[in-house]
């Protein structure tokens, strides 16, 4: 799914870390813990295809994210909320799809049910926690099946309880073929690996 | 179709529809000039009859002649008498024998730039003597010019105005629809969708107001005693219009660029 080798990522020039291999699965999620600064957002920003300041090899299933021209093969969660906020909670989760199956209705009132989102669909996004707001991001990137889904700073919005609503939406889109990695600034559970930004260096925990 | 599309094109019909109001206008005005001028005729006089007749027949074929009058002098005398009661003149009348004339109407729309003058030119080589109110002529002419020149003026200014206005909300809506492209884009959808949707967009809005425009034309002239639209389409008007459209989308195209 996700293959990187020689791979040394910079920011105005300057080295942030490195990694010489690493090979992320199909159906397998990722942790990667870090300082403020470590290069996290901008390791998934360059997987995502919109940081190119980097060297080495980067290939999202045998290709370079770049490549993705019309549409992308990852999705991105970071921080900011990406969401229209005058708009309902339903038409936030269909933004992106085109044609709706039977399946992804019933999957995505399932999810919504999980996060208590299913009775209050018509209800305008501003009215919700940044936290909901971020499981809506989060349904709406697994029912898209996309190879990867890149979570930044899932720590940041989720308590103990949210954090495991978002893991059963995620163990989806995991079974049906998706990778996903996050970034945190301490370990979490619920991920099959976990890796630690330090020294300039990627290593798994 | 979104509300802003539907908004844009119901913008420009009204200003389509405005811009041919003017063009109908415009004609009206130059057909109540030209018909004023058909009614005054070239007045030709001849002493002999058969000229008379022969020069009628040569003028017969010419497609800007509307109606040729002739007037004997027999007939002017009798009319004469009949008119002023002049029977006791009788013998004076026909004593001083009066030239038999003939009336020649125009349709000045039909008329070809110098072939009017080429007709009296004609006429005064053959003729004895007539009648042409050059004055009248030349005051219509000028009028008629004036009237073409505040019309293709007006042109100009409803075209960029057209192209103003449709430039400045297709920007203005392009722009507010920046946030949602944006949560569109980095959510999974299709990168190229908006530009698709662009020029979809911009079909729309180039075809569906001169759909409108027809609609309300044939409506007007066809379920309407309204005889304002007496002339049929102004086709090289709907180029023009269609141009300033075209021209319309191409600039918003190029301000949008980054954003598409």
């Amino acid at each position: 799914m996700l293959k990187i080798a020689d791979y040394e990522l910079k920011s105005s020039g300057k080295k942030i870390f490195q990694i010489e291999d690493f090979i992320l699965e199909k159906g397998k999620s990722i942790l990667i813990i870090g300082n403020n600064n470590a290069g996290k957002t901008l390791f998934l920003r360059s997987i995502h295809g919109d940081y190119s300041d980097f060297q080495g090899e980067l290939l999202v299933q045998d290709k370079n994210p770049l490549f993705y021209k019309k549409r992308k093969n990852s999705i991105q969660i970071g921080r900011e909320n990406r969401v229209l906020k005058k708009e309902s909670i339903w038409k936030n989760l269909m933004l992106p799809l085109m044609k709706v199956s039977a399946r992804q209705r019933q999957k995505i009132m399932e999810f919504c049910s999980l996060c208590g989102l299913g009775e209050i669909f018509h209800q305008k996004v501003d009215s919700l926690s940044d936290s909901s707001i971020k499981l809506i991001e989060i349904i709406r990137a697994v029912i898209q099946l996309p190879s990867l889904i890149l979570i930044d700073d899932i720590d940041i919005y989720f308590d103990e309880i949210y954090l495991m609503k978002a893991n059963r939406i995620l163990e989806f889109a995991l079974k049906n073929g998706s990778s996903v990695i996050g970034t945190a600034k301490h370990k979490l559970e619920n991920f099959s690996l976990c890796y630690r930004i330090q020294n300039e260096k990627m290593a798994v925990l | 179709m979104k509300k802003n599309i539907i908004f844009q094109v119901f913008v420009i019909s009204i200003i389509l529809i405005l811009w041919n109001s003017v063009y109908f206008g415009y004609k009206h005005q130059e057909s109540s000039l030209f018909n004023e001028l058909d009614e005054v005729p070239i007045i030709v006089f001849y002493a002999n009859i058969d000229s008379l007749r022969n020069f009628r027949t040569s003028l017969e074929s010419l497609s800007f002649i509307k109606r040729i009058f002739i007037e004997s002098h027999e007939e002017i005398t009798e009319k004469l008498m009949g008119e002023y009661s002049l029977e006791s003149m009788k013998s004076v009348l026909t004593a001083h024998s009066l030239p038999n004339v003939m009336r020649i109407f125009l349709d000045h729309r039909l008329l070809i730039a110098g072939e009017k003058e080429e007709l009296i030119e004609e006429i005064s080589k053959s003729a004895d003597n007539y009648i042409y109110s050059e004055n009248m002529d030349k005051m219509i002419y000028e009028k008629s010019a004036l009237l073409k020149k505040i019309f293709f003026l007006i042109n100009i200014l409803f075209s960029l105005f057209i192209l103003f206005s449709s430039v400045l909300m297709r920007v203005h809506f392009e722009i507010g629809s920046d946030r949602f492209w944006e949560v569109f884009r980095t959510t999974g959808g299709k990168l190229n969708l908006r530009k698709t949707k662009f020029y979809l967009n911009s079909l729309a809005i180039l075809f569906s107001p001169f759909f409108i425009l027809i609609a309300v034309y044939f409506g007007i002239k066809y379920f309407t005693d309204y005889e304002f639209i007496n002339t049929e389409i102004p086709y090289r008007l709907l180029l023009v219009e269609f141009g300033s459209l075209f021209l319309a989308i191409i600039v918003s195209r190029i301000f949008l660029s980054k954003r598409l």
